[in-house]
């Protein structure tokens, strides 16, 4: 990696519980891990994410269920369900490199 | 993890979610998995956060469950629709996914269930191991295909 290293954030929620959010959170940890591209991601509920961007201000959020553009705050938001379901997880992964500033590998 | 039982019910009919949820969900309460709030919690939960997955191999999932207050002991209920049933997409709560399993967790500890949400991720995403699943003549044999698959090797153990 050409680039300076910077503190990506991102952002999982989830609809009440924690736990798809998780699943989704370790999937994208893994991803980043095998680019040994440190990452902090943090989970909330749906609910809390517009608290959470004041606190954590991720650089995009990652939702298994829509959230509001109000809420968003102007954030990226990609959806987390195909990390749950193998439909268009690359895809998806490769939106939140972009979103992160990252270019994305060829073989992802 | 080894003490999560797996209840299979195959061929259930069924026209609605609700439906799928309150037959489901009796069948844990009957064998003590869940306390007599739980369906009804689990039918409110889905009203607000619905679970319905579009799986790669066409056999599409739904995960209804509740909150660990409302369970004694950790199970995973399964049932396979005679006919599929619609339920309200997870990532889209404004549009519809035919289902034809549906994976109902009596969850008792958060940490540990998400481990083996993890591994029933992977059962989602191999459309080879979801055809295994519907293709299954026993309740016996869909058991087995998700002990594999959901228990950690190290800790299976022999019949």
């Amino acid at each position: 990696m050409g680039t300076k290293p910077r503190d990506i954030k991102i952002l999982v929620a989830c609809g009440t519980a924690i736990a798809t959010a998780t699943v989704v959170a370790g999937k994208i940890k893994q991803a980043f891990d095998k680019l040994k591209i440190p990452v902090t991601i943090v989970q909330c509920k749906a609910s809390e994410v517009q608290g959470k961007i004041e606190v954590f201000d991720p650089d995009v959020i990652v939702a298994n269920t829509p959230i509001s553009e109000k809420a968003a705050k102007g954030k990226p938001v990609i959806n987390g369900v195909p990390f749950l379901t193998g439909i268009g997880e690359k895809e998806a992964l490769k939106k939140i490199f972009e979103a992160v500033g990252i270019t994305p590998p060829e073989d992802l | 993890m080894r003490d999560m039982d797996i209840l299979v019910v195959l061929e259930m009919d069924s026209s609605s979610t609700e439906e799928v949820i309150r037959k489901l969900g009796k069948l844990l309460e009957e064998k003590g998995y869940v306390k007599d709030t739980f369906v009804q919690a689990t039918i409110e939960r889905e009203k607000s956060v619905p679970t319905g997955l579009e799986l790669a191999g066409g056999v599409n999932a739904a995960l209804p469950h509740a909150g660990v207050e409302h369970v004694n002991k950790p199970a995973l209920a399964v049932a396979r629709l005679k006919r599929p049933v619609t339920f309200r997409r997870m990532d889209d709560p404004e549009s519809e996914v035919s289902v034809r399993i549906v994976f109902m967790p009596a969850i008792k500890d958060p940490s540990s269930y998400i481990k083996t949400l993890m591994r029933l991720v992977d059962v989602f995403k191999d459309p080879k191991v979801m055809d295994l699943l519907m293709k299954a003549r026993t309740e016996r044999e869909v058991v087995q295909i998700l002990r594999e698959r959901l228990l950690p090797s190290e800790e299976s153990e022999e019949p």
